[in-house]
């Protein structure tokens, strides 16, 4: 009996994920113009509404006395405080203040001195007395929505999940957890607002396909194409411009309506009137989403009323010029993501601008298919928050299985068939594991990897997650080359498996959803099977392993025979032959410690001529390469 | 069969748990496939309850738990858990009549 090793005792892998209990967890749309939180109430994601309205103006004051108001009435206020109602903060997020693009363009706000090296942006309120970051005004709004969701829900928040732009960099990303955290909230996870609309269309049920979302909001214009593969989607490109919006269109109809009151564009500097006539022109916009004709009446002057008629036809041709500036991002983004816009599976509309019918058409046109939607493009994103957040928080639609933990064995599959599971069940995510393989043949150029899913130890046991190829290995010897193969599970619990042959740095990777398509009864089916089938398994396993390696040496053995047949002693030959032909009969049954057996009798039979061949090989080597030398010099 | 687990790796047990800053649901025990020769042996605390699936050894009056997963305990039957310390180690190890090979590190096995 060899000498066994002495063991200590490990700590279990990586405890520290965040497991939120089951219960009231709430999806929330940060937006530029406005924010909204919804919640998954008897199976349905609904936005939760303040008195009527479900919006709320992403708009922050700071008032004298100290007090701060968020919403509609802080917006009341931007025209009187200009320098203390903070608007559009999203723009600010995570941005220093050397960023000339967020700093330099709105600039109604004061700006608070930043010390050398201060990474974030602060506005200066109160005249001065208070410098706030976007991540507290921020905090501000999502505090009025946390507030309303728990008044609604009746009882504290579990958990949170915050949609963020496709295109949001990482310091962005942080900023948005930050503001969450500080309001209080548990941020479950950000959701990009694309990937949140689709999955409130419940596009994540399909098996596959790719989706233009088209968000055109109150300020912004974003378009993102997704790639929806094994339950996963993928933003592919993305695109936009961050001055378009719903509020040009109400600026560019205002402009018409003064005109048509004789009064000049910029309505002599009279910043009531502005309001006044901004105020109609957004009214008649609504009003001819479903009417051909509305009738418009704007106070010049208190008691001086002046009354028109708009058509449609006479907003459309008012906003179709800024209108016409998504269509180059649009095309830009299909191009970035190599696609032709008949390729798209769907298109999503995204934001209460595209309720008009002109925007609607010109989606229409530009991809060649009606758009989703069903779902008011206002609340979209925020329903999807909720659907995200719903799962999170352990409510798991029943045909989804939410991971925590690795619920079954992640493994790949190696030669006869066998798996080698890298990662084993119930690890909690975020997880890894490396494993170094090696090549089976001589010359072999390329490793097919097989990911697999399941405890059972053969391949045809287990469930097939993916098949990638790593190719482009120059020739050499079996077991030259390391492959070095690491598995990821990341806190989504998605599996990036990348394999890199480390002699030549060749790579190649996938990622996949291992829960995708998985009920938790197939989950339990195929433990059950593991036990059942245990013992089963295992002396298969054995034997395949055994038998692989048969193979391997009885391969290499024929053929040294046949390159150094001169190399053999006398009666060498006939023993290891004897020796094949004895692991040969041993390979065919089923007794894997006879075919061990066997295997070492062959080695044994031919050591003393697999020495003889390494000592040729070396000597060849080394005169090679004096006759390449010399070679060099004559030839050339 | 079964698998015996010796006064002094229960008491060593023990003593590692005290340590821990939480105290461990169990001591999960078995056999995983990897490693040089095929299989190697896992040593880790749990902070789970057992699965239901589990086979759960109590020892020493109920201070010790062991888990092992069913696949695992077809290896492990029949063996020993001592804890040996000599001048260069100290550590847990397994006397197990089931393993016809182990690797030169000794930490992986064949069956």
């Amino acid at each position: 009996m060899p000498a066994e090793a002495l063991f200590d005792i490990s700590e279990p892998g990586e405890s520290q994920t965040k497991q939120v209990s089951k219960g009231r967890a709430v999806g929330i749309d940060l937006g530029t113009t406005n924010s909204l939180v919804a919640v998954v109430q008897a199976g349905q994601p609904i936005c939760l509404r303040d008195q009527h309205c479900s919006l709320l103006p992403s708009v922050v004051h700071y008032a004298a006395d100290g007090s701060v108001v968020v919403g509609q009435a802080a917006r009341d206020l931007a025209a009187q405080a200009p320098q203390d109602t903070i608007a559009s903060v999203k723009r600010f997020m995570g941005r220093g203040p050397g960023d000339a693009e967020a700093t330099r363009r709105l600039t109604p706000y004061e700006f608070a001195p930043g010390g050398d090296g201060d990474a974030v942006v602060r506005f200066s309120v109160r005249g001065g007395q208070r410098a706030v970051t976007p991540v507290e005004v921020s905090a501000e709004i999502l505090r009025v929505l946390k507030a309303r969701a728990e008044a609604a829900l009746g009882g504290a928040l579990d958990g949170a999940v915050i949609t963020v732009p496709a295109y949001f960099d990482d310091g962005q990303r942080q900023a948005t957890r930050d503001a969450g955290r500080l309001a209080g909230l548990e941020v479950m996870r950000l959701l990009n607002e694309p990937t949140a609309a689709a999955l409130a269309y419940g596009l994540d049920k399909q098996a596959e396909g790719t989706f233009a979302v088209f968000d055109l909001g109150g300020g912004t214009f974003d378009i993102s194409i997704l790639k929806l593969e094994g339950g996963v989607f993928e933003v592919k490109s993305t695109g936009g411009d961050s001055a378009l919006g719903g509020d040009d269109f109400d600026r560019a109809l205002a402009a018409h309506l003064l005109r048509q009151m004789g009064l000049p564009e910029d309505a002599a500097g009279d910043r009531y009137l502005t309001r006044r006539v901004l105020d109609a022109a957004r009214d008649a916009k609504e009003e001819l989403t479903k009417l051909s004709a509305t009738e418009v009446a704007i106070a010049r002057r208190p008691g001086d009323i002046w009354r028109g008629v708009l058509t449609r036809e006479e907003l459309e041709a008012v906003v179709k010029p800024v209108l016409d500036r998504c269509e180059p991002p649009v095309r830009r983004a299909l191009r970035d993501a190599g696609l032709e816009p008949k390729q798209l599976s769907g298109v999503i509309l995204v934001g209460g601008a595209t309720r008009m019918p002109i925007v609607r058409r010109l989606v229409a046109s530009i991809f060649g298919r009606e758009p989703l939607a069903d779902i008011d493009p206002d609340e979209v994103v925020a329903l999807g928050a909720a659907v995200q957040a719903d799962l999170l928080a352990g409510n798991a639609r029943k045909d989804v299985v939410l991971m925590d933990v690795v619920p079954l064995s992640l493994g790949l599959e190696m030669m006869g068939g066998v798996t080698e599971k890298l990662i084993h069940r119930n690890t909690t995510v975020p997880c890894g594991a490396v494993q170094t393989f090696t090549t089976y043949a001589d010359n072999q150029t390329g490793f097919d990897l097989h990911v697999l899913q399941g405890e059972r130890e053969l391949v045809a046991d287990c469930r097939s997650l993916a098949r990638f190829k790593l190719t482009g290995i120059p020739p050499m010897p079996a077991g030259m080359a390391r492959l070095q193969v690491t598995f990821l599970v990341d806190a989504d619990g998605l599996l990036s498996v990348s394999a890199r042959e480390e002699t030549t740095g060749k790579e190649s990777s996938i990622r996949v959803k291992p829960s995708y398509g998985l009920t938790d009864d197939e989950v339990e089916r195929m433990i059950r099977d593991s036990f059942a089938h245990a013992a089963q398994d295992v002396s298969e396993r054995l034997l395949l392993v055994e038998r692989v390696e048969a193979d391997r040496i009885l391969q290499a053995t024929r053929a040294a025979l046949a390159a150094s047949a001169d190399l053999l002693v006398e009666g060498e030959g006939a023993a290891i032959t004897t020796a094949m032909g004895a692991l040969e009969a041993s390979q065919a049954g089923r007794d894997h410690l006879a075919i061990r057996a066997a295997i070492q009798s062959l080695d044994a039979a031919s050591k003393d001529f697999a020495t003889r061949r390494m000592n040729q090989a070396l000597q060849q080597g080394l005169r090679g390469r004096d006759i390449g030398a010399v070679e060099s010099k004559v030839g050339k | 069969m079964s698998i015996e687990v010796t006064e002094r790796a229960v008491d060593e047990i023990r003593k590692a748990a005290a340590k821990r800053p939480s105290p461990p649901r169990g001591l999960r025990v078995g056999i995983r496939t990897g490693g040089c020769t095929g299989f190697s042996y896992l040593f880790e605390w749990s902070d789970a309850e057992a699965l239901a699936e589990d086979k759960v050894l109590e020892l020493g009056g109920g201070q010790v738990k062991l888990f092992i997963d069913p696949k695992s305990y077809l290896f492990l039957e029949g063996s020993t858990l001592d804890y040996a310390s000599g001048m260069m180690a100290r550590g847990f190890k397994w006397t197990n009549p089931n393993v016809k090979e182990t690797c030169r590190c000794g930490e992986s096995v064949r069956f």
